[in-house]
């Protein structure tokens, strides 16, 4: 059976960056396997809308390989769908699970964000001024919610080159009535002096506390570990990558040169190799915390994340590899 | 007649301001070649003696405001200023001054592109087969001493930054492409993502303060502090032109801030005015990350920076302030010499 249209579209809003932002993406990603559920056309068996699910959800991984969120938030809907098989359920009780499940998923991210907002929003102290990166939702929100509880806060907000995200956060701090100041990605270190706190979000969050982000944040972070200034990463859980667990390496994702320069400027020199690596890592020493919905965490604690939320994932994959151990001359 | 030649100055100074005030002139060097330049054409362009020390001041004020941060044009300026200063004193005339004031330029851009091969010399030794450079912004020092190296045979690559706002890094990376020098060009912030693949960072400098400080192109310090901490040499190349003495008095350089004149094109966002937002043009890099100062007196710590302004200025420093040579040259003027 053919993929429905609105799913590739999704898929393609992934992949053009359309959709951006590891939460985003997470919940994008649900939306479209609960598309995919529904338009579902093939017959009515459960093995076969299994493997039609298997490869739409093989499909969304691939458009961006650094965001963990991405397959985090299809392993959730399609090992609930997996697990309904395995009680036997039947066709429509698996489509239904499957529906459900991306249901669930997409509500409870959309609450983690507000939860970590909540909680984030308590770190920031009346007239604070907070440096922010990229555009991350869980970092507005816990700049909204503080805003809210009636606190001055003044943000500085990046460029964000190459694609100057920036531009969005400091938008959307306007509609929020925080007053913002852009400055290029260049001058971090510049304004340093007079930030209180650093709030940026993550693409993804390792098993040692590295977090993956935006490409600048660890220079961001570094600034701040040298001026003093606390380094705060909002990330839901499902940011966190329990394949980290099993020495998997986050691979960083480059982008075409063509964000970086025209492409007048491209055809004007002979070899200039414009490189755009779209994220950096950032080590745990530069994080002072990373506020989760299930509250604020030291950046080296990622792994009790990790077994909490993931136990039984990386569960089977120790048992997998033991089992590769055996098969070993 | 009189009209015409005051208007050429005005339209070339207007012209000239404007250039440096808005960054279009990348080198600090060049800046510098620039301003004298303009204050050569207020000698040329003036018809009387009176109207030339007049216009003299204007375009120095004018300058040291477009460009308060560069060391090395308040130290040109104010050497031509005491012979000025001296010239009339003694009674010299407008032919005689503005002799003085074209010889002065020469031998002032000479001694600068001397200085500028020189230190680009001492420089390229450092540079061995192999390495990958970093550099940022567009420094013409750093460019004739990475051409010196290549041309000697040696073959290493260069990383350049974009370096906004003004994005000079973009010409960099053309001039040394052009050249055959390999190039691999990336934005500000990815400056730490690649800082484990570089061996030592070149930078120029806009001015360097009497505690060896050194204050360049915005980002700077950024780049220095992600070197430090991944244990890659850092080198500033700057002639002695632009130590700055008088920071020995505790005076600060002036860095300058600019508001966003219009939006990047390209941004994802539709805004319905500009945004508030603050670039400044230059940083300051503590001495602490810097590995070495190359001058055309030599390679110093930036700690011994001092030491270079000892022998340039005496101790402690015999400087006259430029406001009150240019007070002189007004009261000598009121006063009747002529």
């Amino acid at each position: 059976m053919k993929i429905p249209t609105q799913v590739l579209d999704i898929a393609n809003d992934i992949r053009d960056m359309k959709i951006r932002g590891a939460g985003r993406i997470a919940r994008s990603a649900a939306n479209a396997l609960k598309i995919a559920a529904e338009l579902y056309e093939g017959s009515e068996k459960a093995e076969e809308f299994v493997n039609y699910m298997e490869r739409i959800g093989s499909l969304l991984k691939s458009t961006r390989p650094t965001a963990v969120s991405l397959p985090n938030a299809v392993s959730y809907v399609l090992s609930r769908m997996r697990s309904c098989v395995e009680r036997g359920g039947d066709f429509m009780e698996v489509k239904a699970s499957t529906i459900k499940a991306a249901r669930e998923f997409i509500e409870s991210s959309i609450n983690a964000v507000k939860l970590i907002g909540l909680i984030g929003s308590r770190i920031l102290r009346n007239g604070d001024v907070v440096l922010t990166h990229c555009n991350s939702s869980a970092a507005l929100s816990v700049l909204k919610h503080a805003k809210v509880q009636g606190k001055n806060i003044r943000v500085i907000a990046t460029e964000t080159r190459p694609r100057f995200q920036g531009y969005i956060t400091y938008k959307a701090l306007l509609n929020m009535g925080i007053k913002a100041t852009l400055i290029p990605d260049s001058a971090v270190r510049f304004f340093m002096k007079d930030v209180d706190r650093v709030i940026v979000g993550a693409d993804t969050v390792t098993a040692n506390g590295a977090v993956v982000n935006k490409v600048g944040t660890s220079l961001i972070a570094l600034a701040a570990h040298e001026a003093r200034v606390r380094v705060f990463v909002a990330a839901e859980s499902y940011k966190f990558s329990p394949a980290t667990v099993l020495g998997e390496l986050i691979t960083i994702e480059e982008r075409s040169p063509l964000e970086v320069v025209s492409k007048e400027y491209l055809a004007s020199v002979k070899r200039v190799n414009v490189r755009n690596p779209a994220f950096d890592v950032t080590p745990p020493e530069y994080i002072d915390a990373i506020i989760t919905e299930k509250g604020v965490i030291p950046a080296k604690a990622a792994i009790l994340v990790l077994t909490e939320e993931y136990g039984r994932l990386i569960e089977e994959g120790l048992t997998k590899i033991s089992l590769d151990l055996d098969t070993l001359p | 007649m009189i009209f015409l030649v005051k208007n050429n100055l005005i339209k070339g100074l207007e012209e000239g301001i404007r250039k440096i005030e808005n960054f279009e002139i990348y080198s600090s060097t060049d800046v510098v070649v620039e301003g004298l330049r303009l204050l050569c054409n207020a000698f040329v362009y003036s018809s009387v003696l009176d109207e030339a020390i007049e216009n003299c001041i204007t375009v120095v004020q004018r300058l040291l405001k477009a460009r308060p941060t560069s060391v090395m044009l308040s130290n040109s300026v104010r050497r031509i200023l005491e012979k000025v200063n001296t010239l009339l004193k003694d009674g010299a005339s407008l032919d005689e001054l503005r002799g003085m004031v074209k010889e002065e330029y020469n031998s002032l851009v000479n001694n600068m592109n001397k200085a500028l091969e020189a230190v680009a010399l001492m420089g390229s030794k450092r540079i061995d087969d192999g390495d990958v450079i970093l550099t940022n912004s567009y420094s013409r020092t750093v460019l004739t001493l990475l051409e010196k190296a290549w041309e000697k045979g040696i073959r290493f690559q260069v990383y350049v930054v974009e370096s906004r706002p003004g994005s000079e890094g973009l010409f960099t990376a053309s001039y040394l492409d052009n050249k055959g020098i390999p190039v691999t060009l990336f934005v500000d912030s990815a400056v730490r993502f690649f800082m484990k693949d570089v061996d030592k960072v070149f930078v120029g400098a806009e001015a360097i303060a009497a505690n060896g400080a050194v204050v360049n192109k915005v980002g700077t310090s950024l780049i220095a502090l992600a070197a430090h901490e991944a244990r890659v040499r850092v080198f500033v190349v700057a002639s002695t032109l632009k130590f700055s003495p008088e920071t020995i008095f505790g005076e600060l350089v002036k860095l300058m801030l600019r508001p966003i004149k219009r939006l990047p094109e390209r941004i994802p966002v539709e805004l319905s005015e500009v945004p508030a937002a603050e670039f400044p043009l230059f940083d300051v890099t503590p001495p602490e990350y810097i590995d070495a100062i190359i001058t055309e007196r030599g390679v110093v710590a930036p700690e011994a920076v001092i030491l270079l302004v000892r022998d340039i200025y005496g101790w402690p420093p015999r400087l006259k302030k430029i406001a009150d040579i240019t007070s002189e040259l007004k009261a000598m003027v009121q006063g009747g010499v002529k």
